[in-house]
């Protein structure tokens, strides 16, 4: 049987992580992400000289992102179900 | 877009050479490994931990880099962006350079061809030198101070350009184009 120092001191090291913030940070990435990519995308459309260029580089931009962000949905969805 | 007058055409068009692009992201794929790298020196050198996380401790770790990648994908993005609409254009009147600094400042310089007094090109450097690229400096009639252009890819050719289309629309000034007509009445 431990004593209760002894579980005062295990529960001490324990960290729980609100899944709420996991939520609260990932949405606050998204909304500077998407003003990031709102004035990147103006940059783009407005100044550039070769279309084709842009319009590949927009694929890259989406789909990179769109990685990221799945991964970050999937991960926080897997994380708020183990707690 | 730029504007160009109805009788001006493009003659050549020199965008900042790609090794400005990979020395100004270089610190960004160390970011893009910096995720990795905890988690591979976590795993070689088995640190024990003397707290404990709640719930899925690998997916908190992926939530974790996924922002961090989402930011030095985005930062990426916006140097690639500065570098890109960078641009230098030489036309049949004009040279005009278009720099970005940034994603909230845009810097639009035009010189008049037949006011440029003189151009110089530099390639300093064992780098410069050997990926071919270098400054350009522009002087004008009635400016102080050069126009610096940095980065610009084989430099002496550009200068050479710039120095044949001066030539050409000097000799074009030159020339006087008289219609019969007005050749006529002058003989009179």
């Amino acid at each position: 049987m431990k004593s209760l120092t002894e579980i005062s001191t295990d529960i001490q090291h324990i960290i729980i992580i609100d899944p709420k913030l996991v939520w609260i940070a990932l949405l606050i990435t998204w909304i500077i992400f998407v003003l990031f990519s709102a004035v990147l995308f103006y940059h783009w459309f407005t100044y550039s000289y070769t279309p084709k260029t842009t319009s590949r580089v927009i694929k890259i931009y989406i789909l990179g992102s769109g990685i990221l962000v799945s991964g970050g949905i999937i991960s926080a969805i897997t994380y708020t179900l183990s707690i | 877009m730029i504007r160009l007058a109805k009788d001006e055409k493009i003659i050549s068009t020199t965008r900042k050479h790609w090794f400005v692009l990979v020395r100004e992201t270089l610190f960004l794929f160390f970011m893009l490994l910096l995720p990795f790298s905890i988690a591979m020196a976590g795993k070689i050198l088995s640190i024990e931990y003397t707290f404990e996380i709640t719930g899925n401790t690998i997916t908190l770790f992926v939530i974790i880099s996924s922002i961090f990648l989402l930011f030095v994908w985005m930062m990426f993005f916006v140097i690639w962006t500065d570098y890109y609409l960078d641009i230098l254009i030489l036309t049949n009147k004009h040279v005009i350079d278009v720099e970005q600094k940034g994603l909230f400042s845009r810097e639009l310089s035009t010189f008049r061809l037949d006011k440029i007094q003189d151009v110089t090109a530099e390639a300093n450097g064992m780098i410069q030198t050997f990926f071919s690229f270098g400054t350009i400096h522009i002087q004008t009639a009635g400016e102080d101070q050069d126009f610096v252009i940095r980065g610009i890819p084989k430099p002496f050719e550009v200068k050479h350009n710039i120095s044949k289309q001066q030539d050409l629309l000097m000799d074009e000034l030159r020339t006087v184009n008289i219609s019969p007509e007005s050749l006529a009445k002058l003989r009179k």
